[in-house]
């Protein structure tokens, strides 16, 4: 029975080579039954969060809230501005749980800005801007640590690691038209050079006339924003990293980070506020399946 | 705070557009920014006046530099990343980038049917470089036509601080200008008989970023994007601007507190991408002498100016002073513990 498993295995590996091989060349072979995955939970790392919300209407005029933890420890941070706390639906919120926060009611408050930043146990984020009349905010998170390449020899290092669904929201006023717009980025640092990106924009023209006119564009990596649900669905993303030799530490960033901003102000119709809106959002996920790393040796097989 | 994510609607009759725009707003300007509760999450603002009284102190070789380059031309091209091994060794100063030029050369050999020369008015189809001379230190990405090019540039910093003592520290630098530029693909014509005039349905977005992290968390981020699309723009394009300013803009950020041993990383990362599905050119005949024609094609690019060593700090630096006066009462938010915390 042993021997038959080798002979399959054996006929299997030789007509993969066969059927890639290229002439005159060396084929590399995925050998994925030979990698070591090591996920983010084994290695000591850090977390990091952080929002910044602006609003040159209110009395105060600019918030930031910043966290940084260790591991699976939860950061939470949430505020608002708003001239009237009255109107914010999580005032009496204690904690930042991004699960029961609500949204302002943009008719009984001008121009506010709300910035939620979240890092939960399995290093996944959950980040939101939310605007509605002139204002301006970004947020980000982070984790961090050292990796030691496993293994011998020559290997090629991967990252799977989780994308929440993405929202990049846009709301359309016609009594107080005007500019907004909203980005969202991913991206993976190997000793501060970015081995892997991806970003998102929402733009529109200066002065649209209608909810319909703005667009989606990407760099790097590809992101599907859907115009009509105005998100994009989570995913696993696996990103290479590179290929290093087994024992070689490497510094590993993987940063989240959304930004919005509307360049009008609300106005005061029919006895309520009109507002152009903007939300940009990493959803809350509540995946439990942490980032891993994955060392795969580099075969090279020479065609005869 | 500055006044970040304003938006400049270009418009205009000049075919190059990007920096003009941004140079027509520009207003120079010194930033200070308290960032530590990004950096470290304690509520430590320091006061400016006691910084800009204190003795300041160059990292010297407490910062370990790394760099490196990289250029992408339109897939299936791969990245190429100068230095290939990384992380390569560092070096104790401010280091000069890695040079870099990936070129696809415009064709020189293209006719007419009736066998009249074709001459493009750039020499390349797509570029990706990182130039550091007297006259250009920049990174940029450029297509003309239709292409998918993209450039890197990254700056890796380990920061200790070597004192006996805890201290403060701060990064001055100059925020890098954007070189972004659309020139549209255009015949001459036009009521004088004399004037460019745009062609095509030519389409292109381009962006230039910068970011500054510390220990992997963004502090300060800029970006300017540069569309050609039906929906937001003319032939001549529209910019949109993201985060800081950047235009003639200079910032000091306060770092953190560091205890005597504690380590920091810095990363500093340029990106600029490019892309255009412009393949309407158009073209104009040089005479039956020449036998030629000049064609002008859409050529879009994205790009930054790339912080001059020769400058010192005035290009980028990380300095620090021993502990300084804080400000707990200064407004960041209000009480921290109210909103923070939970699940």
């Amino acid at each position: 029975m042993k021997r038959l498993l080798l002979l399959i295995l054996s006929i299997a590996t030789h007509a993969s080579i066969f059927a890639a091989q290229v002439a005159d060349d060396f084929v590399p072979v995925d050998q994925y039954s030979l990698s070591i995955i090591t996920p983010l939970d084994s290695l000591s790392y850090k977390t990091a969060v952080h929002y910044a919300i602006a609003n040159d209407h209110t009395n105060v005029k600019f918030r930031e809230r910043g966290d940084r933890g260790q591991s699976n420890e939860v950061l939470a941070k949430y505020d608002v501005l708003i001239d009237n706390l009255a109107h914010d639906p999580n005032q009496a919120t204690p904690a930042a749980d991004i699960q029961q926060l609500m949204p302002i009611d943009f008719t009984k408050a001008e121009n506010t800005a709300q910035g939620w930043a979240r890092m939960g146990t399995a290093a996944i984020p959950a980040l939101t801007i939310a605007l509605n009349g002139e204002t301006r905010g970004h947020a980000s998170a982070s984790w961090r640590t050292t990796y030691t390449v496993t293994g011998s020899g020559s290997r090629n290092v991967s990252l799977k690691f989780r994308i929440p669904e993405t929202v990049m929201d846009g709301r359309f006023e016609q009594s107080a038209k005007g500019a907004y717009q909203g980005r969202a980025k991913v991206q993976l640092l190997v000793n501060g050079y970015p081995v892997w990106s991806s970003e998102a924009m929402r733009i529109a023209p200066a002065t649209p006339n209608a909810m319909s006119e703005y667009m989606f564009e990407t760099f790097g990596s590809a992101w599907a924003f859907d115009k009509n649900t105005e998100k994009a669905s989570a995913k696993w993303v696996t990103a290479s990293m590179g290929t290093y030799s087994a024992g070689q530490s490497l510094d590993v960033v993987l940063v989240y980070f959304v930004e919005a901003s509307i360049g009008r102000e609300c106005e005061y119709v029919a006895d309520m506020y009109a507002c152009m809106g903007m939300t940009v959002s990493f959803k809350r996920d509540n995946t439990a399946t942490l980032p891993s790393f994955s060392s795969s040796p580099t075969l090279q097989i020479a065609i005869p | 705070m500055s006044q970040f994510q304003s938006r400049l609607l270009s418009t205009g009759l000049s075919l190059l557009l990007g920096s003009y725009a941004a140079h027509s707003f520009a207003v120079p300007e010194e930033h200070s920014i308290n960032r530590s509760i990004a950096a470290q999450g304690a509520a430590t603002n320091i006061l400016w006046s006691s910084f800009n009284s204190a003795s300041k102190v160059q990292c010297g070789t407490a910062c370990r530099y790394w760099q490196r380059s990289a250029g992408r031309l339109t897939p299936p091209s791969n990245w190429s990343r100068l230095p290939a091994a990384w992380p390569n060794s560092s070096s104790t100063s401010f280091p000069a980038p890695a040079l870099l030029s990936l070129i696809q050369l415009a064709p020189t050999n293209e006719t007419t049917w009736d066998d009249a020369l074709i001459i493009y008015d750039t020499s390349y189809l797509q570029k990706s470089a990182v130039t550091y001379t007297n006259a250009d230190k920049s990174m940029r990405a450029s297509v003309q036509k239709s292409g998918n090019v993209a450039s890197a540039l990254a700056y890796h910093v380990r920061v200790q601080n070597q004192s006996a003592a805890t201290r403060d520290y701060f990064v001055r630098f100059k925020a890098p200008v954007q070189k972004n530029s659309l020139q549209a693909a255009y015949e001459v014509g036009g009521p004088s008989g004399n004037q460019p005039v745009p062609v095509g349905d030519n389409e292109g977005v381009a962006r230039s970023s910068v970011e500054l992290l510390i220990d992997g968390l963004p502090v300060w981020q800029t970006a300017r994007s540069l569309h050609r699309k039906d929906l937001v723009a003319n032939a001549y394009g529209t910019s949109y601007n993201w985060g800081e300013d950047a235009s003639d803009d200079s910032y000091t950020i306060y770092v953190g507190r560091y205890s005597s041993g504690a380590t920091f990383m810095m990363d500093y990362i340029m990106q600029a991408d490019v892309l255009a599905n412009a393949p309407d050119c158009g073209q104009d005949f040089n005479g039956y002498l020449d036998n030629s024609y000049s064609r002008h094609c859409q050529v879009l690019s994205a790009g930054r100016e790339i912080p001059n060593v020769s400058f010192g700090g005035a290009a980028f630096e990380i300095i620090s002073t021993a502990s300084l006066s804080a400000n707990l009462s200064l407004d960041i938010g209000g009480v921290l513990n109210a909103r923070a915390g939970g699940n």
